[in-house]
């Protein structure tokens, strides 16, 4: 991931927050008033902020900041906003419905940002040489073991 | 909104509060297990520590123990001949030395089953609880 070389943070794990803070984000728990919401981000000129469900679990907040890095990323090139729903964080693959709805099409490419970004193919491919346990994955990318499986799977290496 | 909205900038019907900055570690999934992982170890060193003293310790009272009970015994056996040697005659010693000497020599014994009770035998247990609540 050559964002996470620019910012010499290719190695494990990899911490969201460090890369969002040097990409000059502010990153905040916060209450949102629709509990559906996990996550936000929002630029205003150059300024971009984003906002997690601050009752939600570490791993869900780390998954959800990566969400949010790739909307920055992909999707928020000028001023505007965009709220993550819970759901949209289970969204994997564009299936062929999503070709006419642009937001869920969005929100599975911030997935496989997120994804990507926590758990980069290089990195999972070394680590994965000599071990086939998910658990132990997991805790070495600081990821759920849920989205372990899902990447892993996802790269054919299960 | 509370502390931080103004700087944050987001739509306000959307957000009911803003909270403290995220950091790295409120996102460290593994945080807690390390910190369990951490304190399980620190104490498997402690109780491992605290057996083999044990187990030293153990071995040297029985050692000691072994050593005090054969000298009592070899100290009952010459008292029982000494009693006897005297009751019989063969053995002529003045009444107030007899007495004096089957007097200190069981005072001897009591002292030194005292020394076994009460140094062979220490309290151990509450000091490793001590040792357990430090960690």
């Amino acid at each position: 991931m050559e964002v996470l070389q620019k910012h010499g943070l290719f190695s494990l794990p990899v911490d969201p927050v460090v890369l969002a803070n040097r990409e000059g984000i502010k990153v905040h728990n916060a209450k949102f008033s629709d509990d559906s919401i996990s996550g936000m981000v929002a630029r205003r000129g150059d300024n971009v902020s984003m906002l997690v469900d601050q009752s939600d679990p570490p791993y869900r907040k780390r998954f959800s900041i990566a969400h949010e890095l790739g909307h920055h990323f992909l999707h928020l090139a000028g001023d505007g906003e965009i709220v993550t729903k819970r759901v949209d964080l289970f969204r994997e693959s564009i299936k062929p419905e999503y070709e006419a709805d642009e937001g869920k099409r969005k929100e599975v490419e911030a997935n496989q940002f997120a994804a990507a970004l926590l758990m980069p193919e290089v990195l999972l491919k070394e680590a994965w040489q000599g071990r086939t346990c998910i658990r132990e994955m997991a805790r070495l990318f600081n990821v759920s073991e849920e989205a372990m499986g899902i990447r892993l799977s996802s790269l054919r290496m299960l | 909104m509370s502390r931080g909205a103004e700087s944050i900038q987001l739509s306000k019907d959307k957000v009911a509060s803003v909270g403290e900055p995220v950091s790295s570690d409120d996102i460290d999934t593994y945080r807690q297990l390390r910190e369990i992982e951490d304190r399980s170890y620190q104490l498997r060193a402690v109780v491992g520590a605290w057996e083999t003293q044990q187990t030293q310790e153990r071995m040297l009272r029985r050692s000691y123990a072994g050593w005090l009970l054969l000298l009592l015994f070899l100290q009952v056996i010459v008292i029982n001949i000494v009693f006897f040697l005297i009751g019989l005659k063969y053995l002529i010693v003045e009444e107030w030395l007899a007495k004096t000497f089957i007097i200190a020599v069981f005072a001897e014994i009591a002292a030194m089953t005292l020394v076994v009770v009460r140094y062979l035998f220490p309290k151990g247990a509450s000091d490793f609880r001590d040792i357990l609540e430090k960690l």
